[in-house]
């Protein structure tokens, strides 16, 4: 999917796949914030959106 | 009767392009289309587009108003404006025909749809008469003149390097005494072409009333694959489904296209689908059209612009269909 | 080809005298000289529609969906890359083997019927493979009762050429790519010719269909037409036969098959080289577990 993605043309570095079990909040918690971190300075996305 | 060099097509857009919005078939991504002309296309008059220009009046996606929630009340913000001006140049006669279907199902029987009328009646139609039918034409079957478009508010005709324009009502007068690129003149309009492909659909509504249960159909319906290109090509096909569609407090009311060759068509909100399978929505495709249509407007729901035939991908070909429908026997 | 005609319309003969199969499902002349479309036998009598020619590009494998409840069987041909659609419906356990007869026929390669429009018939000899064809690797059926006619020879299609579209794509940078495909994907319809033709489309219920929830919006715009794309593509990765029929129907010309291709060649490095439908033992790569699997989402 991250391939497919980057394929189309979409950042690679605005999504992440991980895989988090229910069990590890602490693991979750951490790969939000620092994707979160990572996303922000790159201003809101403007590819697979219509302007409505 | 004016000229046109082919040359100068551009400037004779631009000025129309001045007090309305142009659209004129563009070539792009190898499918022609009408689009909005921007002063800078490639215009392709070879072919007829491949999307009829049906959605410049009915539009496949069309946001009819938009809304706020506030509680238990909600809000309608916005309608859709009063459409604007627009000239569809190069439009073939089969598609300006095509324009009597949909005026009446939108115009007529005691309603008036809002949303067609108002893009109708600011709509200005330059047509293009045709002078060499594709292989899968047959519109001379369907009572359209290659050469008259009734319906239209100018006629052109190719001449080779050259355009003749002639005005058919004060609008398309007014139209071309202000356009630039033109010269006065005269040229002999040519013959028009002849369609390989013809059929004989008088009377076979008729018959087609006494056939609902006739086996014929589900021989027929076997090789469809149930894909909406035929509708969605089709420039007589005007069946739509209205949806909403919310983000967070706001939302939209909108609608869009829908085809009869889809499963969830006619479901009910209880599962139930009284066209379980492909033979009944093939059967109600070509009764739409062949009998239906003509039943409540005396005209059948087919312009003979071929495009169905020319993409569908198992070829049913609605021209065998008809020969087929008029010879199957029927038992009274 | 006249040759093998013969023997197509002889085998559905005998089986529909025998009445060993309801249908026969072939390939008979279409409108124009240029097409072959699929044809539904059940009469002894009609065999001589049947035909066999250079545009017989359907694939045929799809309509043994349509006739699941059926009593009885049905019988069909098969190309090669139809062949791969009946073992890609077999694994998916859509269809029971004993309820058709699977006949083959070795096929070398399809001529493009777009390409043919406008041209006299006796030029048919200068046309060229159908795009599908040109990259194709198993000209011969890979599962079948009965072969008709000689095995031919398989193409040598390398990798090269096989994602040559691919390449060229994942060199452009990250807005041209989706320049690219925003255009393409802006003129799609949404027919869904691409999904109802494709043998590994064969949910009893596509996501695409469900109004409620509604997974895919109604409105035809380039993010709900973008999510069908990559939403399709995803749920055929692993399982696409490169039949590259979703591409042949599409009437807007959209090149479906890149986006199948990219996953196929992704998959091929991740996981190892894997074509789909070519028997019923190996089973689609993302459809089973490894302990060696690549975890790089770990």
């Amino acid at each position: 999917m991250q391939r497919l993605l980057e394929f189309v043309g979409i950042d690679p570095q605005r999504f992440q796949a991980r895989w988090i079990s229910g069990s590890e909040a602490a693991k979750f918690a951490e790969t939000i914030t620092n994707l979160t971190e990572q996303i922000k300075p790159l201003g809101p996305n403007r590819k697979l959106r219509d302007d409505v | 009767m004016k000229i046109l060099n082919k040359q100068k097509l551009k400037d004779l857009l631009n000025s129309l392009a001045a007090d309305a919005t142009v659209y004129a078939p563009v070539k792009q991504d190898g499918v022609i289309r009408f689009q909005a002309w921007n002063g800078d296309q490639e215009i392709d008059l070879t072919d007829n587009a491949l999307l009829p220009p049906k959605d410049l009046l009915f539009p496949q996606t069309e946001v009819m108003y938009k809304y706020t929630a506030n509680g238990m009340r909600a809000e309608i913000t916005e309608v859709a404006a009063t459409a604007e001006k627009q000239v569809i140049f190069g439009m073939r006669p089969c598609d300006v025909k095509s324009l009597s279907m949909m005026d009446d199902v939108f115009l007529t029987k005691g309603y008036e749809d809002d949303y067609y009328k108002s893009k109708r009646e600011n709509t200005v139609i330059i047509s293009l008469g045709c002078n060499e039918p594709a292989p899968t034409c047959f519109c001379s079957s369907m009572g359209v003149d290659m050469t008259e478009a009734e319906g239209a508010d100018v006629m052109m005709f190719d001449l080779g390097d050259k355009l003749a324009l002639e005005a058919k009502t004060e609008i398309g007068e007014n139209l071309l005494a202000s356009a630039s690129g033109l010269e006065d003149g005269s040229a002999d309009k040519p013959a028009g072409g002849q369609c390989q492909l013809k059929v004989e659909p008088d009377g076979l509504a008729e018959k087609l009333a006494k056939m609902f249960e006739h086996p014929y159909w589900e021989e027929l319906c076997r090789k469809c694959l149930g894909c909406g290109a035929c509708t969605y090509l089709c420039p007589t096909c005007h069946c739509f489904d209205i949806r909403r569609k919310n983000i967070g407090e706001k939302g939209f009311q909108f609608r869009c296209w829908d085809s009869c060759m889809f499963s969830e068509y006619t479901r009910m909100a209880g599962g139930h689908n009284p066209r379980p399978s492909k033979k009944e929505r093939v059967r109600n495709r070509f009764l739409h059209k062949l009998q239906y249509f003509p039943e409540r407007y005396g005209k059948v729901a087919c312009v003979g612009c071929g495009r169905c035939l020319a993409k569908c991908p198992v070829n049913m070909d609605i021209t065998r269909i008809i020969k087929e429908l008029g010879e199957v026997a029927i038992n009274e | 080809m006249m040759d093998l005609t013969q023997k197509m319309r002889d085998k559905a003969r005998e089986l529909l005298e025998k009445e060993e199969v309801k249908y026969v499902i072939g390939w008979e002349k279409g409108t124009f000289w240029y097409q072959s479309p699929p044809v539904f036998i059940s009469r002894p009598e009609d065999v001589d529609k049947l035909v066999w020619d250079q545009f017989c590009i359907n694939n045929l494998s799809k309509y043994l969906l349509d006739f699941k409840h059926l009593e009885g069987k049905i019988a069909l041909f098969v190309k090669g890359c139809d062949s791969r659609g009946i073992n890609r419906l077999l694994q998916d356990q859509q269809v029971q083997r004993d309820a058709f007869i699977v006949i083959g026929v070795p096929c070398p390669g399809m001529k493009d019927p777009e390409k043919a429009k406008g041209l006299s018939e006796d030029k048919a000899d200068q046309l060229q493979l159908a795009e599908k064809c040109a990259t194709c690797t198993t000209p011969n059926p890979v599962i079948y009762d009965e072969l008709l006619g000689d095995e031919v020879a398989a193409a040598q299609v390398d990798d090269v050429e096989r994602f040559a579209r691919v390449n060229e794509l994942e060199q452009k940078d990250p807005d041209e790519k989706y320049d690219f495909w925003k255009r393409q994907y802006d003129k799609c319809i949404r027919c869904f010719a691409c999904r109802n033709v494709c043998p590994a489309c064969n949910c009893r219920e596509c996501v695409f269909d469900q109004a409620e929830p509604e997974w895919l919006g109604k409105r035809v715009v380039s993010s709900e037409n973008q999510f069908f794309a990559l939403t399709r593509a995803m749920h055929v990765a692993g399982r696409c036969i490169e039949c590259g029929e979703c591409e042949r129907v599409c009437p807007m010309g959209i090149p479906i098959m890149s986006l199948n291709r990219k996953i196929i060649k992704d998959i091929n490095n991740l996981f190892g080289s894997y074509d789909a439908g070519m028997n019923l033992e190996d089973q689609p790569p993302l459809g089973k577990y490894d302990v060696n699997d690549p975890e790089e989402f770990m």
